[in-house]
């Protein structure tokens, strides 16, 4: 890439994503905060423009808190967290459309209540429902190879493997997946699910993923604003780092200064 | 005035009317967004004031929650 290209791309380094475009590479979640003046500050802190959210049946109990007000003016994503299958997972969604009037959706269908990693063959039904019935489909997924071509051809417009268990913090599980669907996967790529610390945002940014997806790895902090602020910056460092491109490696050393004094 | 039993998420209820609009200034928030799914079928806000509940007919409100 030429010096004047790389500056123009990195005065708009915007991600487009399906109909939508947005200057922030990270998506926040908005779960499990400590208080809804600390998400509403961390929120606002990642410089995230596009958060997720889910639905449950409304109860009096839930009445005091009101997670709209907390996240204020940003793009919601849904997600249809807590369903099993594909009819569930639709439902979800088309309920979620009727509520936030959104077409984007994060398409999340877990084994099971202990399990929350994805079920695949589900997962991949639900994407060609999804797709068909006109919704945006983010699609969280295992890092096989074949179901994310799958999920690329079915038409999501963001493909989200998970670099670990959701909430475990663990970061990477196997990170060669990660790169071997970066040098193969043409769609948007995000990590969604596992990511622990910000240089762990950073390390996948570098490798050229499109956004990461972060949630628990924020909320959980000790210093949630903070916490998140950190990320904003981790995924900025990482995309920089991937637009600016690495020195390649080399076995042995190489001088930077002289090698012999005074000659 | 004979009252229609039905379920409302999940928990079952007694109302006195039948009417939807009038079920939801009950039962819904009034602070924020809503939908509403009768018996697995999304009705759409606009259709609150006509709709009207048959007996054991199944009602979820839904709203939004934190989530990942």
């Amino acid at each position: 890439m030429t010096k004047s290209k790389l500056s123009q791309q990195l005065a708009v380094d915007n991600l487009k994503i399906g109909s939508h475009v947005y200057s922030s590479r990270l998506i926040v979640g908005t779960g499990k905060y400590p208080s809804e003046d600390i998400a509403s500050k961390a929120i606002n802190s990642s410089g995230a423009e596009l958060v997720t959210l889910a639905i449950k049946r409304f109860s009096q109990q839930d009445a005091i808190s009101n997670i709209l007000e907390v996240i204020g003016e940003k793009k919601l994503l849904p997600n249809t967290a807590g369903t099993l299958n594909a009819k569930e997972a639709l439902r979800s969604a088309q309920l979620s459309r009727e509520l936030f009037k959104t077409n984007l959706i994060k398409l999340e269908i877990i084994t099971s209540s202990e399990n929350l990693d994805p079920n695949m063959p589900e997962t991949i039904k639900a994407a060609e429902m999804m797709v068909k019935d006109n919704f945006e489909v983010y699609v969280y997924c295992d890092r096989d190879l074949n179901n994310c071509l799958k999920l690329e051809d079915l038409g999501c417009v963001a493909i989200m493997p998970l670099g670990s268990s959701i909430g475990s913090g663990r970061g990477f599980d196997d990170l060669d997946d990660l790169i071997l669907l970066r040098n193969k996967i043409e769609q948007i790529l995000i990590v969604d699910a596992g990511i622990g610390v910000p240089s762990e945002a950073a390390r996948v940014m570098e490798l050229g993923y499109d956004a990461v997806l972060v949630n628990s790895a924020i909320a959980y902090a000790n210093e949630p604003i903070l916490m998140a602020s950190a990320f904003k910056n981790g995924v900025k460092s990482g995309r920089k780092t991937f637009l600016a491109g690495r020195m390649s490696r080399s076995k042995s050393s190489i001088a930077s200064s002289p090698t012999q004094f005074l000659k | 005035m004979s009252r229609i039993k039905i379920q409302l998420n999940g928990t079952v209820e007694q109302i006195e009317s039948a009417n939807l609009e009038i079920i939801l200034n009950t039962f819904a928030p009034k602070d924020r967004p809503f939908a509403v799914e009768i018996n697995g079928e999304i009705v759409p806000s606009a259709k609150f004031s006509d709709y009207s509940i048959q007996e054991n007919d199944k009602i979820e409100i839904i709203s939004a929650v934190g989530g990942g």
